[in-house]
């Protein structure tokens, strides 16, 4: 299995998608913070330096870093599939739950890295800036926003995985997972039924983001068990289908 | 890798087909399919478009299920080996990264097979894309493609080759390359199974055929063992009734195809000329046709109905 795993982060390593979407993530994440933190505050906004306006900020990474892990997730396995460099890697090992396994085990870890490395990234900038704005202290617990982060980030590399399995179909699965997320979850079921929408991948991903917000969500335990409980049945299925399938 | 092919001995290197059905709802891909595949020689495997020969190949390595019967290499399901790609390799339609060098597809092949980085090089100067090994493979040609997939196949050192088209593609060197290499590999006692569209081409490459139609066994045997059962001698006579007459006593098939010309099958030419002489006839001409592996395809997919 530590083989396989290599073998997957070989793939990632030379893959120019890894980096392109990791630096995208990055750039996009940096960006919004800072903007939040340097645009002054319209009427009815947190002011800088509140616990929400800090939230607002330093929630970026979660929310920019996860949808960049999902899709690198999906890339993962609907990529294989679509240039047709799945046979290789079945060939190559033909216990397909292996290599299933393989690539969620990556992408959990990858997840998890590459939140890191944006939140720590993110933080540290927002913390700078806040610095020349004069507020040199953050109501918030960065350590906490940012484990939450890092759990966030691991279980949608995992969810990415799945969705990946299921859907093969790199373009169907990018835009599918995107109308779930920022069209179903963000914009319809959240404003609608928020009460619903925390037990969802989003909502249970704002759980573990959000600290000391004023915002309907799960607590941070319940939340990465939602998430875990989301991304391991989804995995269960999309590990059994492909399993299954045979390859024509 | 010949000692290694001398230790594993002949069954673990032969591919065996046994009774093997593939249904896709109400389509027969295969039907009853029972086949072996030899060490130490090449054997075709000939077909028309969807006749089963991929089907076949697939089913042997594990990418599909079959409904029934076994497909096995060395007595074993591909999922049952222990090293897959130190033991089969195979050219499908696998595809390519587009974006990835081929050194680093290469890299990735050799860390799935299990052997060190540094194949990768050997394996590059084998198909003769050193100079090309750090261009992005979705720059390369189909021919470029196709031997950036034989040297993936080769990587893991394999005993066993399964090759679906592996001349597609190719240029007439590497026609020639290819050729070289399968049948150096064949001679160090490895298994060679392939299967190709250019027939002229397994004609000059291959030791056995293996013919299938509609997903049925048609023939397997020597290619050599094909030709005086199917090919045809062309006779030009002055007493085509006294000959034929005289080639009924033989095993021969015998068609009318003019006043004074006959068809014969399933005879030598030597057998012809006996038989005429026996019998007196004045033989003008003879010329053998059909004993090309096309019309031998041909004719075995498409027997033409013959008339003593």
């Amino acid at each position: 299995m530590i083989n396989l795993v290599r073998i997957e982060m070989l793939k990632l390593r030379t893959t120019p998608a890894f980096y392109a979407t990791a630096v995208a993530a990055l750039v996009l994440s940096l960006g919004a913070a800072i903007t939040n933190v340097l645009i002054t505050p319209g009427p009815g906004d947190p002011p800088v330096g509140s616990a929400a306006n800090a939230q607002d900020v330093l929630s970026q990474p979660g929310a920019v870093g996860s949808q960049a892990i999902f899709i690198l997730g999906i890339l993962v396995v609907a990529g294989e599939y679509r240039h047709r460099t799945i046979m290789g890697a079945f060939l190559a090992q033909p216990r397909r739950l292996r290599v299933i396994v393989a690539k969620l085990a990556t992408m959990g870890a990858v997840g998890a890295a590459l939140s890191a490395v944006i939140y720590g990234v993110t933080t540290a900038t927002a913390v700078s800036v806040y610095a020349s704005k004069g507020v040199h202290h953050l109501p918030v617990s960065l350590v906490d926003l940012g484990l939450g982060t890092v759990v966030s980030g691991a279980c949608y590399g995992l969810l990415g995985v799945a969705v990946g399995a299921l859907a093969r179909n790199t373009v169907a699965a990018i835009i599918g997972g995107i109308v779930w997320i920022q069209i179903l979850e963000v914009a319809v079921l959240e404003n609608a039924a928020p009460s619903f929408a925390k037990w969802l991948p989003v909502g249970a991903a704002r759980g573990l983001t959000s600290v000391g917000s004023s915002l309907d969500v799960l607590s941070r335990p319940a939340s990465a068990a939602v998430l875990v409980v989301w991304a391991a049945g989804l995995v269960l299925l999309a590990s059994a289908l492909s399993t299954r399938r045979e390859l024509r | 890798m010949a000692m290694t092919r001398q230790r594993l001995g002949d069954d673990a290197l032969r591919i065996s087909f046994s009774n093997v059905t593939k249904r896709y709802g109400a389509v027969t891909a295969l039907d009853k399919f029972s086949a072996d595949v030899a060490p130490g020689r090449i054997t075709a495997f000939l077909g028309a478009n969807g006749s089963g020969k991929t089907t076949s190949m697939r089913l042997l390595l594990g990418l599909a299920d079959p409904t029934a019967g076994t497909a096995l290499v060395g007595g074993r399901t591909y999922h049952e080996l222990a090293h897959p790609l130190r033991t089969v390799g195979a050219v499908l339609d696998q595809g390519f990264q587009p974006n990835r060098s081929a050194r680093n597809h290469l890299g990735i092949v050799a860390a799935q097979a299990g052997v060190p980085a540094g194949r990768v090089d050997d394996v590059l100067e084998l198909v003769g894309l050193t100079e090309a090994a750090t261009r992005r493979v979705g720059k390369f040609s189909l021919g470029m493609r196709q031997r950036l997939a034989l040297a993936s196949a080769v990587i893991g050192d394999p005993s066993v080759l399964v090759l679906d088209e592996p001349f597609n593609g190719l240029d007439p060197q590497g026609i020639q390359t290819l050729r070289v290499f399968l049948r150096n590999f064949a001679d160090r006692g490895g298994t060679v199974f392939l299967s190709s569209h250019l027939l002229a081409e397994i004609a000059n490459s291959a030791d056995d055929a293996i013919i299938i139609d509609h997903g049925r066994l048609v023939s397997a045997g020597p290619i050599a063992d094909l030709i005086p059962a199917t090919a045809r001698t062309v006779v030009t006579t002055r007493n085509a009734d006294i000959l034929a007459a005289a080639l009924q006593v033989t095993h021969a098939t015998v068609e009318r195809s003019g006043t004074d010309r006959l068809t014969v099958t399933n005879v030598s030419t030597e057998v012809i000329g006996r038989a005429a002489l026996d019998a007196g006839a004045v033989i003008l001409g003879m010329r053998a046709e059909g004993d090309d592996l096309e019309a031998i395809f041909e004719n075995l997919i498409h027997p033409k109905e013959l008339v003593s």
